[in-house]
């Protein structure tokens, strides 16, 4: 026999996952035509509601931002939205393709090798899109740029917004083990995202009951927390442990799901 | 020596929903949640000693896979006790994981949409080999397995063939001590069948590898495994070394002659005709009588041989045949 060694720490599953998440990152860096075309897509959508944007301000002067500010908050928004990946079909795919049998059997535990690779897709896109997130605003009529400590705060925490995103896309895509076809309840989530998480119409626009609804949800943090930093109305620190509570949340629910998962999957014969 | 997989009275139940009562008018069949439970595992006992290569053949819905899964801890047995490497495989499936390597023939285990270059390195870091382990046994693997020009080729863009020598490289990468591998000639032409078959024994018994083998194609079993375990309906029916198994069913040989003549009579010691049409003859051949040289050599005396095929029988006439025979059906009597 061989002799092998074989690294069994945390830190070797840390290595691990980076090294997932690096080869998903690559990966998606290497689809130029899938990029040019999340690019063309997300120009057309700035383009498109900055100028709906500018139609309602002009005639109903329903928001109070400074003209132009829109086209940063959509930007951002857009800009995390645009980088999701979508890892919650995968897992439907490998749950019904029967390939999800044989990835649970790995040193690393299967959610946290789906949330690396995810991550490292993510990021990518991220930072594929992140000049265009740039750029676009200011050539539709976005006024100055945001200073360079303003842009490095919605990165960090675009970043984490993305992480967390991502770990609830996970739950959705996990659920997919006793709903067969985790879509519809996708559909929902994705839906109430857009609403609650202010993709197109920032929160201060809601009615005040809607909003207190929509802090207690985790769609906040994840798009209108990070698009407030944009427009100077945010803090980095609060949004970031708003954040990394959330994630907490997600983390928790993700490994819950997944035990319980398992034993379904077992009861039902993999 | 000591046992790489042992298994104890072992049984896996499914819970399935039961079809609805046809005379039952359509509401209460809506919701009438009947189940019923599905015994695809009952109560088996084996013991594999450490380099052992045992094929683990049955029909479909022996429950091969379904023994397959819970040795590599994907499954929970409902009973019984099992062992592989001396972990318990369901609540150890972490520790197991660097001791196994698994491939299940019908499902992947590589990133489609990366070339197995990148998998291979993937796999490695998941696995904790160092970098230098690594290389050497990647590049013992591909040179073994012929894989050299493809391994900068996104997988979806290999043949089943090429995605098959790709896998079990993958399962065999952190130099496992047991290998599961659950149908990996399935679909797959005779080229790439005996490549695979070649290797797998080739690499196991020289890293004294444990290999549990199922298969529909006997001749995976000749090539690769010295005993054989068959199961059908959960239960272990047989389970002898493979020559005792050859002298017995597997000696038998599906021979087709397709001939310059229009009749070819052959009269041969264990050679009996099951089909005959026009320039074609059908035969069955016990190879232990006559070989099948011998028939060839006899057919061609009698004109030119336009095409010959030779095939085993059909695993359920195999299974038959054995189930007739059958020495150890009962599985719950474990030997201590």
């Amino acid at each position: 026999m061989t002799a092998q060694t074989h690294d069994h720490g945390p830190l070797a599953s840390l290595r691990a996952a980076t090294a997932v998440a690096w080869v998903a990152a690559r990966q998606r860096l290497r689809d130029r035509g899938a990029v040019l075309a999340r690019m063309g897509l997300f120009a057309v959508l700035l383009y498109v509601f900055t100028q709906l944007w500018a139609a309602v301000g002009r005639s109903a002067a329903a928001f109070e931002f400074v003209p132009g500010a829109i086209a940063w908050y959509i930007a951002t928004t857009e800009w995390i939205v645009l980088s999701r990946s979508g890892v919650a079909d995968e897992i439907q795919l490998e749950l019904r393709s029967g390939d999800f049998a044989v990835r649970i059997g790995r040193p690393l535990g299967y959610p946290w090798a789906k949330l690396a690779e995810s991550i490292g897709d993510q990021f990518a896109r991220m930072l594929v899109l992140l000049p265009a997130a740039v750029v676009l605003p200011l050539l539709l009529g976005g006024g100055a740029a945001p200073s360079a400590a303003s842009l490095a705060a919605v990165v960090i925490a675009g970043s984490c917004a993305s992480v967390l995103a991502c770990a609830f896309d996970l739950c959705l895509g996990l659920s997919a083990i006793w709903l067969h076809d985790a879509r519809p309840l996708a559909w929902v989530w994705q839906k109430a995202l857009f609403i609650c998480g202010g993709l197109l119409v920032p929160l201060e626009v809601y009615p005040a009951w809607l909003r207190q609804l929509c802090a207690l949800l985790p769609f906040e943090a994840i798009l209108h927390g990070p698009a407030t930093l944009v427009l100077g109305t945010g803090a980095l620190a609060p949004l970031l442990l708003q954040q990394l509570l959330w994630l907490a949340v997600a983390l928790l629910l993700l490994a819950w799901i997944f035990h319980r998962g398992l034993r379904r999957f077992d009861a039902a014969g993999g | 020596m000591s046992a790489a997989i042992e298994l104890r009275s072992l049984s896996k139940h499914f819970t399935v929903r039961a079809p609805a009562d046809p005379s039952a008018g359509p509401l209460r069949r809506w919701f009438a949640r009947g189940r019923r439970t599905l015994v695809a595992v009952d109560g088996i006992c084996l013991r594999i000693a450490a380099g052992e290569r045992v094929a683990f053949v049955g029909p479909n819905g022996a429950g091969k896979s379904t023994t397959i899964k819970m040795l590599a801890g994907v499954l929970l047995p409902t009973a019984g006790e099992l062992r592989v490497c001396g972990l318990q495989p369901w609540q150890q499936r972490r520790a197991l994981a660097y001791r196994i390597g698994t491939v299940f023939g019908q499902r992947s285990q590589l990133w489609q949409h990366l070339p197995p270059a990148d998998t291979f390195a993937l796999l490695g870091a998941i696995y904790g080999v160092a970098r230098a382990e690594h290389r050497r046994r990647q590049a013992l693997l591909v040179e073994a397995f012929e894989l050299g020009g493809l391994l900068q080729r996104p997988v979806r863009q290999l043949s089943l063939g090429q995605r098959m020598r790709c896998e079990i490289v993958a399962s065999l990468l952190h130099a496992p001590r047991v290998l599961f591998l659950d149908e990996p000639t399935i679909g797959l032409d005779a080229s790439a069948r005996a490549t695979i078959r070649d290797v797998v024994r080739e690499l196991a018994a020289s890293e004294g590898c444990t290999v549990l083998l199922t298969s529909h194609d006997t001749g995976d079993m000749e090539r690769v495994c010295d005993r054989v375990v068959v199961i059908h309906g959960g239960r272990i029916l047989v389970d002898e070394p493979l020559e005792q198994l050859r002298r017995g069913v597997i000696r038998r040989k599906r021979v087709t002659l397709t001939s310059a003549a229009r009749q070819l009579q052959l009269e041969l010691p264990g050679v009996s005709e099951r089909r005959r049409a026009a320039h074609v003859l059908e035969l069955e051949v016990d190879t232990s009588r006559t070989p099948i040289d011998a028939v060839v050599r006899a057919a061609m005396a009698q004109g030119h041989l336009a095409d010959l095929t030779v095939e085993d029988p059909p695993m359920d006439e195999i299974v038959a045949a054995l189930y007739e025979r059958a020495v150890t059906p009962r599985a719950t009597e474990c030997a201590s």
